[in-house]
């Protein structure tokens, strides 16, 4: 089963593109096949109302009530916390 | 349709992409300068600094990495012209709000203000780049540099 996942960040092209990477690379680790879009912050809503992502990923705070679970992953940018953030995204990406 | 080129983190910092500061400096101040130096070589549009602005008010880039406190400014691909990056090494910090908590404020001393064209090309160069900040020694030998000439020296020494 594919796994659909946003990613978000404050100008959508920056640090959710080096998460992008990173998750792609998570899913073939695991053998979990992704479909990952990339968005603005403020696009999120509205991505998601018209998709059905499994998850989201942010690398910037994330305000936002939304219907589906939220990973914080600036971890991934500045290496604090990073091996916890990616067992979190594995574990969704097995879900 | 032919392949764009990927950039390499080499070719996008440039000596005159460098500002080595011992004096205070304010954080729009420093934003300006870096701002400039990217409008004057024809890296960016105009407006480029004001996206910068409202960038980091609504979404700061200020970031505690394992290397250090670090800030990455950024904005709109509609105001760049050609990828680049800017860097500013700072003797006396200013502060960035954090990236993960918009609340929470950081001294930062220093600074890359990523100029992102096209984020395909350029996934390589921010990764390299974020990757040396889980290097417990580039940000701080950076830090350490005590002229510009050091900073871009330090820079191309790491990401060759």
């Amino acid at each position: 089963m594919k796994k659909k996942v946003l990613i978000v960040c404050g100008t959508g092209i920056a640090t959710s593109t080096v998460v992008n990477e990173k998750i792609k690379n998570l899913a073939k680790k695991a053998g979990v096949k992704v479909d990952i879009n990339q968005a603005k912050v403020t696009e999120a809503k509205r991505e998601i109302e018209n998709s059905n992502y499994d998850f989201l990923v942010t690398t910037t705070a994330f305000s936002y009530k939304v219907d589906l679970p939220v990973i914080n992953a600036t971890a991934m940018i500045s290496g604090i916390g990073e091996e916890e953030v990616e067992e979190k995204i594995i574990a969704k990406l097995k879900e | 349709m032919a392949k764009t080129q990927k950039v390499k983190l080499e070719d996008m910092i440039d000596k005159n992409l460098i500002i080595f500061s011992e004096k205070a400096i304010k954080k729009e101040d420093i934003l300006l300068k870096l701002s400039e130096l990217l409008y004057e070589k024809g890296y960016v549009k105009k407006n480029f600094y004001d996206g910068i602005i409202s960038r980091e008010e609504s979404f700061p880039t200020g970031l505690i990495t394992v290397g250090g406190n670090v800030a990455i400014p950024h904005t709109d691909s509609e105001h760049v012209n050609k990828a680049a990056i800017a860097v500013a090494v700072l003797k006396k910090p200013v502060e960035f709000y954090r990236m993960d908590d918009a609340s929470e404020k950081i001294d930062v001393n220093i600074i890359f203000m990523l100029a992102i064209k096209e984020k395909e090309n350029q996934v390589g160069v921010i990764s390299n780049l974020t990757s040396a900040f889980k290097d417990p020694n580039f940000l701080g030998d950076l830090q350490k540099a005590s002229s510009k000439e050091e900073v871009f020296k330090h820079i191309k020494n790491n990401f060759r």
